[in-house]
């Protein structure tokens, strides 16, 4: 188990190089020139002349990459050109609330729709199936925009209950202010979540298994939750892991929307800027995440299938001693 | 005399979008406290549903039990209530599946597995049921450490074990079998059955044998029902059936078997098929496939005759036949 680990780990760093590679060359070959952006317009040309020479910018491609990638493996993602403080720390202050809402939003669309796909499933062809599968179907298919714009119409400007932008401090203004945007978020996973824990669990529903389970004896609630759910659990777990990455690679639209403070947002405002150290150093913030939501997940098939490989400690072990 | 499990007039439907399927119409069976009854039938034949109908596992929809009674030590579980039939299911008739690669839960170990239904029915602790789950695991000739293995990690042989373990581990006094040898080739079908026979044996249970192999009927049971079409047309001990055949189509089904011993060039299967289960016929459902066939075959319904001590039959000829050998 270890080893795999160490070797998904390993495995990580072509990623890290390909990902920062590509952005690197895009954000070179995008104009605007860093010395510019950082002395102003009224700065003079050998002002600019000697920042740039004194950055380094006027070395080879190669060689500035090689630059980066050595300032990375120190732990150093370098300065953002826009305001001088150190990327990481910029970042660091803006991920806390990205993983706050990515988690709200996935526990949101966890909590709604494995229970909306388990009683789809098995009331299947009921009226309650058919209006939830059109619900979710409807929500999967409507843009995040439009979404979140009629979300603020209702509740916040007819209602009045929720603000309709901001991240606002101290309990319970945080919670209230991080609803509209787990909304937003979480609707259209909560409905992919609700589909694809249906299918599943009507693969699993006809096998001759959960006759066996009941022919044991079982109350029907022990038959869908020991039986029926651990067994079309993966598909499930697939679709949440990959929800998880992509809503922590910050969801763009939701927080520029809501003006939520989140990596998303700082990444497209880097870009806009031409602050490459800011992009990049978002860039490999968000692949390490990305690769370790993807190393859980594939930690958690083998936990739930044996087939996959389960290595924990056998209760029986100590049955068998006693 | 009343018998450990008794069915009378069980009519059970599937109702599907094609129409309605008479999966069992006036379906009559008897087993008495330590006796193997072989059910036996071709594909289609309704075998499957009958065992589900004892254990009121008929998936509804589609399914339905439309009329009839199903006795179990003189309570109707047709009637019982959901958590009275729980309390029956697996404690006191137990169901063993024909599929051991798909009855089989493929995330849990064969040793919880074995444990959950000593759980349920007989409220020990944890430990005990567990205790008790290898006991059963060593009974059906798989040792112990395999307990925490997972149901992949058998064979097909194997499995099927885990489950005769799992449906005989509360003592059961009822055990259906599904046709639980099917599934297996035919090495590790000998062993089953061998063991079965010695739990069988063993415990002084019950059981309802479903196959459609008159060779393992020969071999594992005292009685025999043959089902066709939904309705059981002969009913009586190996010995009657076998040597004492009154219907056409238990004669057809005898004739089908390879004998070796015989110089015979060309097995005589019976001509045609089962008749289309969605329409309801007034005639003998065999009729069409009968050489016996006489006109009131076609438009009358045979009763299920007694003709002697408990062999019955559902046929007119037989039914004539008996009529002139009572009046000799």
């Amino acid at each position: 188990m270890f080893r795999y680990i160490l070797k998904r780990i390993i495995m990580a760093i072509p990623v890290l190089i390909g990902a920062t590679f590509l952005v690197f060359t895009i954000m070179d070959f995008a104009p605007g020139d860093p010395a510019r952006i950082i002395l102003g317009s009224n700065a003079t040309e050998a002002a600019l002349a000697s920042l740039r020479e004194s950055m380094g910018l006027n070395d080879p491609f190669l060689i500035r990459y090689g630059r980066f990638l050595l300032g990375l493996l120190h732990g150093d993602l370098g300065t953002s050109y826009r305001n001088g403080k150190d990327v990481f720390e910029l970042i660091l202050g803006r991920l806390g609330n990205t993983v706050v809402l990515a988690s709200s939003g996935i526990i949101f669309s966890v909590a709604v729709g494995i229970p909306v796909g388990i009683i789809s499933a098995i009331k299947q062809y009921s009226k309650l199936d058919n209006v939830t599968m059109f619900i979710t179907l409807f929500l999967m298919a409507v843009p995040t925009f439009w979404f979140a714009l009629i979300l603020v119409i209702i509740f916040s400007l007819n209602l009045g209950w929720l603000p309709s932008s901001g991240m606002q401090r101290g309990f319970p203004d945080n919670v209230i202010s991080l609803i509209l945007p787990t909304l937003t978020l979480g609707c259209g996973y909560a409905a992919l979540i609700a589909r694809t824990t249906r299918s599943s669990v009507l693969e699993v529903v006809r096998q001759d298994y959960i006759d066996m389970a009941r022919a044991k004896g079982l109350t029907e609630q022990a038959v869908i939750w020991k039986h029926m759910l651990k067994n079309a659990l993966i598909p499930i777990v697939t679709v949440v892991g990959l929800n998880f990455g992509t809503l922590l690679g910050g969801s763009v639209l939701t927080e520029s929307i809501f003006s939520w403070p989140g990596v998303g947002r700082f990444v497209v405002d880097s870009i806009s800027y031409k602050d490459t150290p800011a992009v990049l150093g978002s860039v490999v913030t968000l692949a390490i995440l990305f690769t370790l939501v993807n190393l859980v997940v594939d930690l958690l098939y083998a936990f739930l299938d044996p087939r996959i490989k389960s290595e924990y400690q056998s209760t029986w072990k100590r049955a068998k001693k006693k | 005399m009343s018998h450990l499990l008794e069915i009378k007039d069980l009519q059970v439907q599937y109702h599907t979008e094609d129409g309605t399927v008479y999966a069992l119409n006036h379906v009559d069976l008897e087993l008495d406290d330590g006796e193997t009854l072989g059910l036996v039938g071709e594909t289609g034949a309704g075998k499957t549903t009958l065992a589900k109908s004892i254990m009121r596992l008929i998936p509804n929809p589609p399914g339905k039990i439309e009329g009839g009674v199903i006795e179990f030590d003189g309570k109707n579980l047709l009637t019982a209530s959901d958590s009275e039939i729980r309390a029956v299911r697996g404690n006191q008739i137990s169901m063993i599946f024909q599929d051991p690669m798909s009855s089989l839960n493929p995330v849990m170990r064969v040793g919880d597995q074995i444990a959950e239904v000593i759980g349920v029915h007989e409220k020990c602790p944890k430990e005990e049921a567990k205790r008790k789950a290898l006991e059963m695991l060593e009974t059906v000739g798989i040792p112990a450490e395999r307990a925490s293995d997972f149901p992949h990690q058998f064979s097909g042989g194997m499995k099927q074990r885990v489950v005769i373990a799992i449906a005989l581990a509360c003592n059961p006094r009822v055990l259906i079998a599904d046709e639980p040898t099917t599934a297996l080739d035919v090495t590790i079908q000998a062993q089953v059955l061998e063991m079965m026979r010695r739990l069988r044996d063993k415990y002084h249970t019950a059981t309802l044998l479903i196959t459609h192999d008159l060779g393992v009927v020969a071999q594992m049971c005292e009685k025999v029902a043959i089902i066709y079409a939904g309705e059981v047309v002969e009913f009586g001990t190996v010995h009657d059936i076998y040597k004492r055949t009154l219907h056409p189509y238990t004669e057809g089904l005898l004739g089908a078997i390879p004998q070796v011993h015989l110089n015979v060039h060309r097995l005589s299967p019976i001509d045609g098929l089962m008749p289309d289960p969605t329409i309801q016929r007034t005639g003998c459902p065999f009729a069409d496939r009968c050489k016996y066939a006489f006109e009131r075959c076609g438009k009358e319904h045979p009763q299920f005759i007694s003709v002697g001590d408990r062999h019955k039959v559902r046929c007119f000829k037989a039914e004539k036949e008996a009529e002139k050998g009572g009046m000799d």
